[in-house]
């Protein structure tokens, strides 16, 4: 393995699993706006709500970690600990990782096989 | 800006899939049998990267968060089509592991938050970088490209789902942009710093056969 590969590798487990604990938790751009939009001069809570309706129920699959969180690590009252978090932003850097060297390898040239001369 | 199953009405997200999977498909087809052996490990920590990466919502403007995206970033290392390929497979995971991002909307969301940066962004930022010249011009192109698909990326959003008929355009298409305006230089600054990062460390890297 080349070294730039286990240092980037780290920097991404660094990323998804310690600093991703401090990353901001407000609307994004997208829901920032149709929290706007459908607000209409009621403040955010409303708008908030009805961009929700939208996708209630829509959800075609349930994911295991909604939220780069899973919320079978939890605390007393429910909520995921740091932990959980970190648990899935490893989870998550590991199978990007691998699922993209398993894809790569299939992509790759066709190198000739000494050994099956 | 992922957006979540329940925003596009069925027209547009089955359009949306079918435009992605048209793409997909050629990128799949065409980078078969051209990696070489010092793509796959690029591939691997690229993709890690970008995933991490797009977990870090920093606050961009009263209230609204943002994160990079990272799809000028690996067509500028790795070409268009090996980007396509990698941003594909994190907003894969994203979906179907994170629920971020639908299922029906996942067409869309590759399409305005990947290919717009891996195709359209990678030939930016190639125009601006050779007709500027240098290491100056190909840090600027990286920029113009970055903040630019971004901007397009969001722009792309706001017309799917007003074509959905969920929001108007009018009122969506300017606030998007407005927003991603900001976020887009984020971008900008991100692809920028990690370029800058790996030419002085290991400069070799950035000369891997674009495909």
């Amino acid at each position: 393995m080349e070294r730039y590969m286990i240092k980037g590798l780290l920097l991404a487990l660094v990323m998804a699993c310690v600093i991703s604990l401090f990353a901001s938790s407000s609307p994004d751009g997208l829901e920032r706006v149709m929290i706007n939009i459908f607000a209409q001069g009621h403040g955010d809570e409303h708008g908030e709500e009805k961009m929700e309706e939208l996708c209630e129920g829509k959800e075609v699959i349930t994911a295991p970690m909604p939220d780069y969180v899973i919320p079978q690590i939890a605390d007393n009252e429910g909520n995921p600990t740091m932990l959980s978090a970190s648990l899935a932003g490893l989870f998550g850097v590991l199978l990007v990782f691998g699922l993209i060297t398993a894809v790569g390898k299939t992509l790759k040239k066709e190198v000739k096989n000494v050994r099956d001369k | 800006m992922h957006i979540p199953d329940g925003f596009l009405s069925a027209p547009v997200w089955a359009a949306m899939w079918i435009a992605t999977i048209v793409i997909m498909g050629y990128a799949v087809m065409r980078t078969n049998r051209k990696l070489g052996e010092k793509h796959i490990p690029m591939m691997g920590v690229l993709a890690a990267f970008i995933f991490a990466g797009q977990m870090l919502n920093t606050p961009v403007a009263g209230g609204t968060s943002g994160h990079m995206l990272g799809g000028v970033l690996s067509a500028s290392i790795l070409g268009p089509l090996a980007a396509s390929v990698i941003m594909a497979t994190v907003f894969i995971v994203q979906a179907i592991f994170f629920q971020d991002g639908g299922i029906t909307t996942l067409g869309a969301n590759i399409f305005n938050m990947g290919f717009i940066g891996t195709i359209f962004g990678y030939y930016v930022y190639r125009s601006v970088s050779g007709a500027i010249g240098g290491q100056r011009g190909r840090y600027i192109g990286l920029g113009v490209a970055a903040w630019l698909a971004v901007v397009l990326a969001s722009a792309a959003c706001a017309i799917e789902l007003a074509a959905s008929g969920t929001v108007p355009l009018n009122v969506a298409l300017p606030a998007m942009v407005g927003i991603h305006s900001i976020v887009g230089l984020i971008e900008a600054g991100i692809t920028i710093a990690a370029v800058s990062y790996i030419m002085k460390t290991r400069p070799d890297l950035l000369e891997l056969e674009k495909i």
